[in-house]
């Protein structure tokens, strides 16, 4: 088969290509986009329920979110991240303006399963709510937080993870929420 | 900047890409009967991991990413290393023919390979520096070396065993590769 | 001549990739953790293959045999993209927990050997229902090995969030972790040579390899 034949094939499979795929994008990436929103937005709105809206802040190379109900601000959330056993474990936490938790969800984790990833149970992460910060441990230490049977580098890293969040907010709004019990 | 050493012991022991993550298992059940062409095959994946790895990320930090064109990766990766392959192979050729005699079509088959594909999209997602990326895919390939050179061990001296007929082959080196990945697992949490 | 159901069926027994072949083992092995997973991949792969075959069939006689492998390659790439972007868009989590071996379905020895040896040598119709067929095959394959491991490892089975069946025994973590997927392939591997069934004697994309050495 001569050259030019070949190279006028190749360049046509290339277009073609191209072509179905830069198409494929443009169809779908509007909904790609929009995926990792909802998740964000589907997990503040579980938190913080009866705010109207957030904001988005930015504090230094992070950036945090500001419930507002009523015009007032009325809470705050921002994620935090630690190291867990199977990789970045990745927190949503929320606070009042006392600093006492609000809620605490999962955003990433790619823990054991059947093990670790029992942290993205409801059974799990509610444990954090009402908590301050320092009652948040596990309770084997004193703490508040029963740890998932078999997997104590996870509920550690969750813990790790949530504290992350509640320091970034420290720093952002001031929360002294270190609840000196 | 990520602490290169950490990455290195993590890609060699900790997520050894053959045992842990499951990436290379086809020359790995398919070349490991000898040691010799474990070690040929083992050091040839190594230099290939390494310049894939530079070569993708080149191509995806410098053009891909600034042109908004990432959905494009998959097809020009695999074509990077498609091209890459086909070098090294001129290159060993035409500077050891013992070498590449020896080698014969398992060069080829180092395309194919999840290992190399599977650490140049790696290196993307776990965000590493250039140089990152090539420590990361030279220590992968060493971890492929570890577990070839450790199979094929096992293997010389299985084929002089009795093993029974229904396991005779294939389903005891699987048997053996779980009890290599067991022990590799006493590495997670090491980091 | 070989009928339309056989080719179909082929793909599911005599030939499958998994059992038969040891094809494309690296997302047996890692996607099998859970039912879910098994599906997710079943899904694509077949998927890819399906649309791969239609238009490497269509192309045959038009595709210089020199470039037949990177024009190969290209084609199963580009429906790889494809698939992965309609999975980012409408089944993100199932994208995060497949991780990279979705885009690893381009390197998978069972659609590049099906192209190299069947898609490029047949009609579009028959093309497809060996894809099919091998697409079929390579999901029950590795359906069965993650209903085992996820029943063995978590004592439960869930696809979808349903919970289909639960047995009363302590789980073996071990059957979700890494080792316990190699055991269970060599065992079942083992099981299928006991009952008579012809299983793989080693695994190799050795077809491809002769032809990208052209």
């Amino acid at each position: 088969m001569s050259k030019t034949k070949s190279t006028i094939v190749l360049t046509l499979v290339c277009i073609i290509t191209a072509a179905l795929l830069a198409g494929t994008y443009m169809l779908t990436k509007d909904k790609i986009a929009s995926q990792s929103e909802n998740a964000l937005t589907e997990s503040l709105k579980e938190i913080i329920p009866d705010a109207d809206k957030f904001i988005e802040e930015t504090s230094g190379d992070t950036s945090y979110f500001i419930a507002i109900k009523d015009n007032i601000e009325a809470g705050y959330a921002t994620t935090g991240e630690a190291q867990g056993y199977g990789g970045i474990i990745k927190t949503l936490v929320g606070v009042d303006l006392e600093g006492n938790i609000l809620g605490v969800r999962i955003l990433e984790q790619s823990e054991t399963p059947g093990l670790g990833d029992k942290a993205k149970n409801p059974g799990f992460y509610n444990q954090f709510n009402n908590q301050k910060k320092n009652s948040i441990r596990l309770s084997k230490e004193g703490g508040s937080i029963d740890a998932i049977t078999g997997a104590t580098i996870t509920s550690r890293a969750v813990i790790a993870s949530v504290n992350d969040a509640l320091a970034t907010l420290s720093d952002a709004v001031g929360i002294q929420q270190v609840g000196e019990q | 900047m990520e602490n290169l050493l950490a990455l290195a012991i993590s890609m060699i022991f900790v997520n050894n890409f053959i045992l842990t993550k499951f990436l290379g298992l086809c020359p790995f059940f398919g070349v490991s009967k000898k040691t010799e062409s474990a070690l040929g095959m083992g050091l040839a994946v190594i230099f290939v991991m390494g310049i894939a790895s530079a070569a993708s990320w080149l191509l995806f930090n410098l053009i891909l990413e600034p042109l908004d064109i990432e959905y494009l990766q998959i097809i020009t990766f695999i074509l990077i290393i498609a091209f890459l392959v086909q070098l090294v192979e001129l290159f060993i050729k035409k500077y050891s023919e013992k070498l590449y005699n020896a080698l014969g079509i398992y060069l080829p088959l180092i395309t194919t390979n999840c290992a190399v594909l599977g650490v140049a999209f790696l290196n993307i997602q776990e965000n590493l520096s250039f140089i990152g990326a090539i420590v990361g895919g030279i220590s992968a390939g060493v971890g492929f070396l570890l577990a070839l050179l450790l199979m094929s061990g096992i293997r010389e001296r299985l084929e002089l065993m009795e093993v029974p007929a229904p396991f005779k082959g294939l389903p005891i080196a699987f048997i053996v590769a779980s009890l290599m990945s067991l022990a590799f697992l006493g590495f997670a949490g090491m980091i | 001549m070989v009928s339309h159901w056989q080719e179909f069926w082929k793909g599911i027994t005599k030939l499958n990739p998994v059992f038969v072949a040891a094809l494309g083992l690296c997302p047996v092995l890692a996607t099998t953790t859970s039912m879910d997973n098994a599906i997710g991949m079943g899904v694509a792969a077949t998927f890819v293959l399906v649309c791969s075959s239609i238009f490497v069939s269509l192309l045959r006689k038009m595709i210089p045999d020199n470039v037949r492998i990177p024009v190969f390659i290209v084609i199963i790439a580009t429906f790889v993209t494809i698939a992965q972007l309609f999975m980012k868009a409408y089944s993100p989590a199932l994208d995060k927990s497949l991780g990279i071996f979705v885009p690893l379905i381009v390197v998978n020895c069972i659609i590049l050997g099906r192209a190299e040896s069947f898609f490029s040598k047949n009609n579009i119709v028959r093309s497809m229902l060996d894809a099919l067929g091998a697409g079929l095959g390579f999901t029950l394959a590795i359906l069965l090995i993650s209903g085992i491991r996820e029943l063995l490892g978590t004592g439960e089975l869930i696809i979808f969030g349903i919970k289909i069946l639960a047995i009363p025994i302590t789980p073996a973590v071990i059957f979700i972790l890494a080792p316990g997927a190699l055991l269970t392939m060599g065992l079942l591997l083992a099981l299928f040579n006991a009952l008579g069934v012809k299983t793989a004697k080693k695994t190799s994309c050795s077809t491809i390899a002769s032809g990208v050495k052209e």
